[in-house]
């Protein structure tokens, strides 16, 4: 299954995408604009640089933002791989019989165009986002 | 299947005891990542495949247990 994923980004729990994204702009990196996803109560914003992989930087909204417990757990820190998938449910179902657990069905993100998403858990894989093509 | 469902989340958090009173508000070991292995452990269990709305409610033994209730009937 996972043959078939494009990798897309890696996901970084910040405290706050200005303060983080200073240390890769200095670096040469881009920043995009700041997104607000009211589904996922997040901020979420892009960074580029070119022949390096994409970072998307997600900062917690309030409390009952997910990133929240990643942040208590483990600080700023990469929590999550997102991968393009052709059909996201297809995906999500194929990912179910390799015991991946989704956390929500799929949900359009701000910051990708209102492409579906979801995020998937396996104890021995971690975190994965799936980020439909269309 | 109490027992069961208790048997996972003490194997799942290692913790000695899970009392049937447990729940992610009373149990600190109980956080939102070592749910999802809590989760995944119960279909493996019990045969079953929850969804996402599911699980936001498995939040203690009790309501587990009413929620593989009704998916098994």
């Amino acid at each position: 299954m996972l043959d078939t994923f494009t990798f897309h980004h890696i996901g970084y729990a910040v405290n706050d995408i200005v303060v983080t994204a200073e240390y890769y702009v200095k670096a040469g990196w881009q920043l995009s604009e700041v997104y607000h996803d009211n589904i996922q109560n997040s901020k979420i914003a892009f960074l580029t640089k070119s022949g390096f992989p994409l970072i998307e930087l997600v900062a917690a909204v309030d409390e009952s933002s997910p990133v929240v417990s990643t942040l208590k757990k483990s600080g700023v820190s990469p929590y999550h791989i997102c991968y393009e998938v052709e059909d996201i449910e297809t995906a999500i179902k194929d990912m179910k019989h390799q015991r991946y657990l989704p956390l929500f069905k799929p949900v359009p993100a701000v910051a990708l165009d209102n492409r579906l998403i979801c995020y998937l858990y396996n104890k021995n894989v971690g975190l994965i986002e799936l980020l439909n093509k269309r | 299947m109490r027992d069961r469902i208790k048997k996972v989340i003490r194997q799942v958090l290692q913790l000695e005891n899970v009392e049937d009173t447990a729940s992610q508000a009373t149990c600190l070991e109980w956080d939102s990542l070592r749910h999802l292995d809590i989760v995944l452990e119960l279909e493996l269990e019990f045969d079953v495949s929850f969804e996402p709305e599911e699980m936001a409610k498995m939040t203690s033994v009790e309501a587990i247990e009413q929620v593989i209730k009704t998916k098994l009937q």
